[in-house]
């Protein structure tokens, strides 16, 4: 009991000293109790009779050597600041049991005067409220310390705020994620569903006005309870997860190229491909290369041209082709041809006889049409240099039809 | 007998260049669609290792030795250090950025990790770091926008894994 002042002038000091209590709320949020230094060094500036007051209207209390604000005073302060210590899930957990035994209750008896009837109903409304803003409030408390642990405004080392990252996950988001999770039998959320469909059909039931309304109440709030907490494991599943594993694995990365970097030249490194080009030459190539394109140098080496007076060149007298021929067809019809080319080639030099006779023979055949020929078996000796043919006798006629050149 | 489609790209991509595949290269669907046969391809013929991830595959060749990988992972670390004192989404911001390398050089000189990159002969000054980032390029690591700008491609996730194996060793090592 207040004894020394009405609710509404608590109210008044209450926010002329707001800064106060917001200060000692902090550092209760981080201390669990408010050391006499802390409260100390708060209230320094502060006149004696603030302190007193703090006391006088039981805002906080003494423990000890040390102070402790009171529980709802707490309450609303974390309420208006919007900072809590997210409660543990042991302590959310709790409410499965309150919740479950104070609906056992309303079933043990039948026969219940309508008074307890409604106070059950009302308080297992009060219990169930109180688990959904414990809920709420958890959430967004993890939600921003984990927004916090991103910014990093603490200059945490990457191990620690990898550490930091792994307890949230481990001491507070996943059991939450457990508590109100409607797939899971055991879960709170699981456990509100099943109340909620037992409330619904037990309000059809005849009961006494007051008793009533209070399950009118209950009804409404477990239809919301489904939606409120589908919320908070979106805002888990979208945000907190999300944000929590990238800090992890952003710690992981930056933690290991720390890593790296105090022994950059020792570590292994992980393996990288490696460029393969073709090799078209390989040790051999270049002596295959070689005796290759010797060949063809030796090919074309030509005969050296010497330009300049050395020993005059043999002057090879040309055949000529159309004088022989005129005297060939002016000398036709010819009973021995080689007899002829015997008489033709009288001034032709010896070395030269050879080529004489070939080309001679050749203007027969080459245009064998206008000459016809008859070979006679007996054969006559043409000596050329070196050695002699044996020729046959040749009788040359020229064809009428052949055009005269 | 019949090559798969795409067989010359892969091939020249991943053995000839030993650059990264990246998802979105028509290469790169191929070689996901025949991973078996290409896995076996690699190793019946040069022995290496193929390395296929969703978004990116590399043949690993294991040398003892291999100054572009421990310049790369030099780089990214002093890279990731200096991101990170900015407050932003050092990985998100790995993945999607765009980032400028006259920018970049100015923080590698006020780096207190640049000693590190003095010591590395690809890192060592503004000229090598220039020849890096093409040789970067070559390997399809980063993506040049333009004479100024880059970006990476998923392809450096594959040193990010590293640096969370590394982390791991590290901490199992002081555990």
């Amino acid at each position: 009991m207040i004894l020394r002042a009405e609710p509404r002038q608590v109210m008044r000091f209450v926010e002329d000293n707001f800064e106060i209590l917001r200060d000692l709320y902090q550092v209760q949020l981080k201390e669990h109790l408010i050391p006499a230094e802390a409260f100390q060094a708060i209230t320094r500036h502060r006149g004696d009779i603030v302190t007193r007051r703090l006391f006088a209207y039981k805002i906080l209390r003494e423990m000890g050597d040390d102070y402790r604000m009171t529980e709802q005073v707490g309450n609303y302060l974390g309420f208006l600041t919007q900072e809590f210590k997210p409660m543990l899930p042991e302590q959310l957990r709790r409410y499965h049991g309150s919740i479950q035994d104070l609906y056992g209750l309303l079933n043990v008896h039948q026969q219940m005067d309508e008074v307890t009837h409604a106070l059950r109903l009302e308080r297992l409304y009060d219990e169930i409220q109180s688990f959904l803003d414990n809920v709420t409030n958890n959430t967004h408390t993890l939600l921003k310390r984990t927004q916090q642990l991103k910014i990093n405004r603490r200059q945490l080392s990457y191990a620690e705020r990898l550490r930091e990252a792994k307890q949230l996950i481990g001491h507070y988001i996943d059991p939450l994620t457990n508590i109100i999770d409607l797939n899971h039998e055991n879960s709170i959320a699981s456990l509100l569903q099943r109340i909620g469909r037992d409330v619904n059909l037990d309000r059809l039931g005849t009961h006494a006005p007051a008793v009533q309304d209070r399950y009118e109440q209950l009804d409404q709030l477990l239809r919301l309870v489904n939606g409120h907490l589908l919320r908070e494991t979106d805002v888990i599943r979208r945000e907190l997860t999300p944000l929590i594993d990238r800090i992890q694995r952003e710690s992981e990365v930056l933690g290991g190229f720390l890593a790296f970097l105090e022994r950059p030249f020792l570590l292994p490194t992980p393996e990288l491909g490696q460029r393969h080009k073709l090799q078209i030459f390989g040790d051999q190539t270049q002596a295959d290369l070689r005796m290759y394109v010797e060949q063809f140098i030796k090919a074309t080496r030509r005969p050296r041209i010497r330009l300049g007076e050395g020993p005059a060149a043999a002057v090879v007298p040309v055949f000529q082709r159309a004088a022989y021929r005129k005297k060939l067809d002016a000398a036709l019809p010819l009973s021995d041809f080689f007899g002829w080319c015997e008489e033709t080639m009288a001034g032709v030099d010896t070395a030269d006889r050879e080529r004489y006779l070939l080309s001679l023979i050749s203007l027969l055949f080459s245009d064998s049409e206008r000459y016809a020929l008859t070979f006679f078996p007996d054969y006559h000796s043409f000596p050329v240099e070196g050695f002699t043919y044996r020729l046959p006798r040749v009788e040359v006629v020229g064809r009428k039809s052949s055009p005269n050149r | 007998m019949q090559y798969p489609p795409e067989h010359f790209a892969i091939v020249n991509a991943l053995f000839r260049e030993g650059r990264f595949l990246l998802e979105g290269e028509a290469a790169f669907l191929a070689l996901r669609e025949q991973r078996e046969f290409y896995q076996r391809f690699f190793h019946e013929s040069f022995r290496l290792q193929l390395v296929l991830t969703a978004d990116y595959a590399l043949l690993t060749s294991n040398r003892d030795k291999d100054p572009l990988a421990r310049s790369i992972c030099i780089f990214l670390a002093v890279f990731c250090y200096e991101l990170d004192q900015e407050d932003s989404n050092l990985l998100e911001k790995l993945s999607f950025g765009i980032f400028s390398i006259s920018q970049w050089e100015e923080r590698f000189e006020q780096s207190s990790f640049n000693n590190v990159l003095e010591a590395t002969d690809k890192l060592r000054n503004a000229d090598q770091r220039a020849k890096f980032y093409l040789e970067l390029a070559r390997r399809s690591l980063i993506d040049r926008l333009d004479d100024d700008h880059f970006r990476f491609t998923p392809a450096h996730r594959y040193f990010l894994e590293f640096a969370r194996d590394l982390n791991v060793r590290e901490m199992m090592n002081k555990a």
